[in-house]
Parts: C-alpha cells; structure tokens; sequence
C-alpha cells in the first residue's frame, strides 16, 4: 500500500489514539472490577465457570451417596487464580477420558476458594480442610467410602502390602521402622519419572502439569483402601476361639480396625516383627478380632466381645488366661517397643502365676483335646483364608495393566504356590499332597 | 505499512553479525537441547516437553533492540521520513516487521522440535500442543515488539533495553515494596484487602506488559476463554504503537549522527 501523498510526515493516527484510549479504559475497568467486584464479572473473569463434563456434587450429596454406592469421594481443590488449577480444570477435567473415568469411578466434589483473597475461605473449603488438613490450590483428595470420618494420616496410611508399596519384608521382620507411607513423592506433586512408573497410589495429587499424570493417578486413586490389610505372620487362631473357655495358656485377643493409622502401624509394627509374631505364636493363643471401620453391621458380633473387655477405641491387645484374675489390656499402638514389653510381661505374669491343680492324666487328656480343637480350627482357618485371598485380591481393575500392581503382595505365580504359601504361613500342610 | 521500511529492517538486521550470531545461537540452543532430552531419555514421550514460548520474547528482544534508536542515532530516520511516508506507518511497519520476523524464528525453532518428536513419536504429530506453543509464541512476538519499538522510539541507539532493564527493576522494587507493606498491614491487623487488590493490579499491569501471554493451548481445547489477557495484549500494541507514534511525531530529527 502506498502511503497518502495528502498525510504530511507527522501525520496523527486519531483513529488509532481512539482505540488506544478506549482500550486502555476498558482494561483499566477491567482489571478493577475484576479484583473489586467478583460477581460483577464474572463469567468474564472465572476461568473455573461455565459447564463442565464431570458431574459435581455438594458435599452432603456426596457423603451420602458415597456410603449408598460405596465409591470413593474424589474432593477438587480449584482456585480461579491459580494457573494451574485453570489448567487442571480447562485441560484435565473437560478430557473426555479423565471425565468419564471420574464420573463412572468416583464422586466428584468442588472445593472453590470462595474469592481472591486467601484468607477468606469458603465454608466448603474450610470444613474439608478442617477435616483433611490439605491447603493446596490447585489438589486432589480421594476419600474412600468406609473412610469418609477419618483424617488425612489415615487416609493416607495403608496396611496392605500392595498398596503401601512394601516389595520385601525383610525390614519389617526385622523390626526397622519401615517408612510405608503410600508414594510420597506424589505429595510433593511430582510423579516417578525414571521409567518404573509409579510405586502405587495415592489419596492426593498435588499440582498439574498433564493429563497422562492426572489419569494415572485417577486409575490408582480409584482403588484406594479397597485390598484387604495384612494380618502379618501371626498364626491367628479362627474368631470363635476368642469366646472359647480359657486355659492356661494365655490367649492374645487383638482387636484391629481395618482402616486408620493406628491399627495399621499395628500390623506392620508388631504382627509383621519376628521378635514378636515368634513370640506370639510360641506363648500365645492369638485371635484376631477385625473390626470393619464404618460397617455397623458386620461389627455388631464383634461388638460384644469389644464390651467385654471395655475397649472403646481400636486398636487394643487383651491378654487373657485362666491363671490371671483380671484380663490384660493395651489400649491403642504406642509403638513396637513398648507392644513387645507388654508382651513379655504377659509371659512373666503368666509364668509366675501359681499352676492349675490338676492331676497328670487330666492335664494329658486337656492337652490331646486342645491340640485337636487347634488342629480343626487352623484347618478351618486355612479354608476360610484361601476362599478369601482369591475373592478379595482379584484385580479391581478395569485394564490388565493394574492387575499386576495390585496382584497379592507374595507375589505367587500360580495358584498351586500361593496355596502352599498360605499353608505355609498357617502352620499347616497341603491335605492333598 | 511500507515494504521498503520492512525490507530495510530485515536486511539491517542481517549486516549485524553479532545479532545473526546470537540469533543463530538462539535458535540452535532449545533444539540441541530438546534433542538430547528425546533421544538421551528413557522417559516416555510427551508434548511437555517442548521449549517455553517465552523463548519467543528473546528473539523478539533480538529483533526489536535499537530498531527505531539506531535510526535516530545514525541520523539515517529523517532520510527515511523524506520519503512520502508518515511516522505512524514508519512506526507500524517497523512493528510489523519486527513482530514477523521474530515469529518467524520462534515458530521455526517449535517447528523443528515438532518434527524432532514426530520422528521419534509419529503419534506426537498432530498434537495440537504444538499449535498451541506455535500461536502462543507468535502472539507474544507481537505483544512484546510493540513495546520494544515504544521504549525504541524514546531514546536513541540500544539504550532501550537499559530502560527496559530499569523497567524490569522496578518490577523488581515494586514487589519488594508491596511484599513488605502486606506484611506490615496483616502484622498490624489491618484490613489488607484493599492493598492486596490494587497490588495485584500493578502487578498484572507489570505482567501484561514483560509478558503479553495468551494461553492459546487452552482455548484451542475449548474449556474456556479467559477475556483477560486477551483485552490485554490489545491494549498494550495500540498504547505502545500510539504512544511511540506520538513520541516521534513531537521530536525533532537531525541528519547528524548523535
């Protein structure tokens, strides 16, 4: 285009000075309503407004639907300032597949910052951080179903091997304190980046960079908490032995949640030591009494013997014995240490506690009867225990790329070896062979 | 716009062989790097792994430093305003020129990592991620030319990037500044809201202008539009193109060299 011969060399744009003048005005409005005024703009200025594929629920509908449908509560933190959170939202959530995967596997809830300023939280965001603990913008937090009342160490805390990502059990049996916290280099909000993929899961993901992280942490999170916790290497005798007269071998009644950081740092701490499943399966009796946290139900027998014994939280080991006067109980897990002394002193007591008058023929014919009720009662253990690792360790999965990960943590090829490998672990040989 | 202006530009900028060196430098660094981050990592492939479009504002700063300055400084601008050609058009075409050749570079730099995955990944080829860089990187380009022509148009020679620099610095100062009377206000219980608000407004101010981002890679996805940025970056192209308009046009020109 050839300039005007008609424009002299300093010639005024006045149609470009308008538009700069207008524009400058409307960013200048903006920019102050848009910090000023919140609802004034905005459907202009929230980048987290508008619809979305994932369908969202308010906290209530989805505790209570949670316990209904018993899928896990997937809790969005988003806040409209934050850069990544606009990316997780406009990126993350409006992917067809994170959409799906979310709607069909979780119950989704948002937890909007209620405005810019930081320090004025919403009532939402404050209730769940109340709960939770976590502060972060731009988060996600997968609450299990039976896990919707406990706290954020809970949530993250696992007793099954699988998913606390416990590959070998020489640290536990040997007594070292094993850190078995799920993956924590997801809470950092970062993601195993050296070929292995990742460890496990993980109740929280921290931050966001892309849709291939949130979709491997979704297929993780979805099975959060659903494997049963370990019993650890303690031969546990069947529950009815708990409500059998006693003898003067003093019987072991723990009583574990199967959910909560105390109960798990139970098992891993004291049912997985050798110092203390050896003598536990040498002195004792054990009965393992496991309680379904959340499941009033399944807990209503278990109950009764919990009154017995005047436990009020779990979990709690009760020592009783015919020679005894008064049952011996530790209320929670303070740690292995001191679960190992209260054991030993257990065995002191039980020691030096005068014998049972009774004559040799008579303590003959008990021994005979009780090895046999043991005999039975492992033999019924042992079918119990098999029927159940197969039902409850099938891969949750919806891909067979899982199935691995969460494959029982024996790690057993066939079912000939994870067969003898549970007779093992009982104390008992194959009836077949 | 005038084609000689641009075509001068151009050719101005090819005879200095510091800034082909550079540019050359410039374009090769992310690539070698990228490359080796591809072929040298047993990671899976991902489009994350493309250079920033930031890269984009330095070769916009290799272009656009001293393109009107070294003008005036040369006394050659009121040769080239003796021509039939107003200030505004030198002054658009100077951006223009500045802003395509800049994206040009900084296209062609996300192109060759483009090609560089789609050879390793054939997967990664129509990954709209790299449309997204590419339309990120070209906005850019323009955005921060229109002020580097403005702060051009003020002084003469290359002393636009040491205002650039104290522009830079004051950003600097001024978050320092904001940081402390935000502590102070919350340490004496004040209600901070209203420091917090008019803050955050100079500091966005500052932040449209160093760095005139669109997040095109997210709207392409269609989740949604932030109007912000957007009304921003047209604000600062025709603030600084009338700006540096009105500053040349009110300023007198020597043949001598300054």
């Amino acid at each position: 285009m050839q300039p005007t011969k008609s424009k002299s060399t300093r010639y005024q744009p006045k149609g470009l000075y308008l538009a700069a003048a207008i524009l400058v005005t409307i960013s200048a409005v903006y920019s102050v309503s848009d910090q000023f005024a919140d609802e004034w703009l905005d459907p202009f200025t929230n980048g987290l407004s508008g619809s979305s594929p994932i369908q969202w629920r308010c906290r209530d509908e989805a505790l209570s639907e949670s316990k209904r449908t018993k899928k896990p509560i997937l809790y969005a933190f988003l806040a409209r300032h934050d850069n990544a959170s606009l990316q997780m939202y406009g990126e993350g959530f409006h992917d067809q597949k994170v959409a799906d995967l979310i709607n069909q596997s979780f119950i989704p809830v948002r937890v909007d910052f209620n405005t810019r300023n930081y320090n004025q939280k919403s009532a939402l965001y404050t209730q769940v951080h109340n709960q939770y603990g976590y502060a972060s913008t731009c988060q996600l937090l997968t609450v299990p179903a039976h896990m919707t009342d406990m706290s954020s160490s809970d949530l993250e805390s696992s007793a099954n091997l699988s998913e606390a990502a416990i590959d070998n059990t020489r640290g536990l049996e040997g007594g070292d304190r094993y850190n078995y916290n799920y993956n924590s280099r997801y809470r950092n909000g970062f993601v195993r980046n050296d070929g292995h993929g990742f460890n496990g899961n993980s109740p929280k993901f921290v931050g966001y960079t892309n849709k291939r992280e949130l979709l491997d942490y979704l297929y993780n999170a979805q099975h959060w908490h659903r494997l049963p916790p370990t019993k650890g290497k303690v031969a546990w005798l069947p529950l009815a032995v708990a409500s059998a007269p006693l003898t003067s071998k003093p019987r072991l009644i723990a009583f574990v949640d199967n959910a909560g950081t105390a109960s798990d740092n139970m098992r891993l701490d004291t049912f997985w030591n050798a110092r203390d499943y050896q003598l536990i399966n040498k002195e004792f009796e054990p009965v393992l009494v496991e309680f379904r946290h959340d499941d009033a139900a399944f807990n209503m027998p278990l109950d009764r013997l919990k009154a017995k014994y005047g436990i009020a939280t779990l979990p709690a080991l009760v020592i009783d014995s015919s020679k005894f006067a008064a049952p011996i109980v530790q209320f929670g897990n303070s740690n292995s240490v001191s679960t190992h002394e209260f054991l030993k002193s257990a065995v002191k007591q039980a020691a030096e506690a005068a014998p049972e008058m009774q004559s040799p023929t008579q303590q003959q014919t008990q021994q005979q009867v009780r090895q046999q009720m043991q005999q039975q009662m492992r033999q019924q253990a042992y079918n119990q225990t098999y029927s159940q690792v197969y039902s409850k360790n099938g891969a949750p999965s919806q891909d067979g790329k899982y199935k691995t990960k969460w494959a029982p943590s024996h790690r057993c090829q066939d079912k000939a070896c994870s067969k003898s490998h549970e007779l093992g672990r009982l104390g008992l040989k194959d009836p077949n062979d | 716009m005038n084609r000689a202006v641009c075509i001068t530009t151009w050719r101005e900028f090819k005879a200095n062989k510091v800034r082909v060196i550079l540019l050359t430098l410039l374009f090769l660094g992310p690539i070698v790097m990228f490359t080796l981050q591809r072929c040298g990592s047993p990671e899976a492939l991902n489009a994350d792994m493309l250079s920033h479009p930031m890269m984009a504002s330095f070769f916009t700063l290799l272009w656009a430093s001293g393109v009107i300055g070294r003008e005036v400084q040369n006394g050659t601008i009121a040769l080239v305003l003796a021509r039939p050609i107003t200030i505004a058009n030198y002054v658009v075409s100077k951006w223009f020129a500045v802003g395509f050749a800049a994206s040009l570079c900084s296209v062609e730099a996300v192109f060759c990592e483009h090609i560089i995955s789609a050879v390793n990944c054939p997967a990664l080829l129509w990954a709209p991620e790299f449309l997204g860089n590419g339309l990120e990187r070209i906005i850019l380009c323009f955005g921060t030319a229109a002020f580097l022509v403005f702060l051009s148009s003020l002084v003469s020679g290359l002393k636009d990037l040491a205002l650039l620099a104290g522009f830079g610095f004051m950003f600097v100062l001024y978050s320092a500044f904001a940081h402390t009377v935000y502590q102070l206000t919350s340490f004496l219980h004040f209600d901070n809201n209203f420091a917090l608000y008019f803050g955050r407004i100079i500091e966005n101010l500052f932040t449209a202008i160093l760095f005139p981002y669109v997040p095109m890679s997210v709207f392409l996805t269609g989740s949604y539009f932030a109007y912000g940025p957007v009304i921003a970056l047209f604000t600062l192209i025709t603030f600084c193109l009338s700006s540096a308009i009105w500053v040349l046009t009110h300023r007198e020109f020597s043949y001598a060299a300054d």
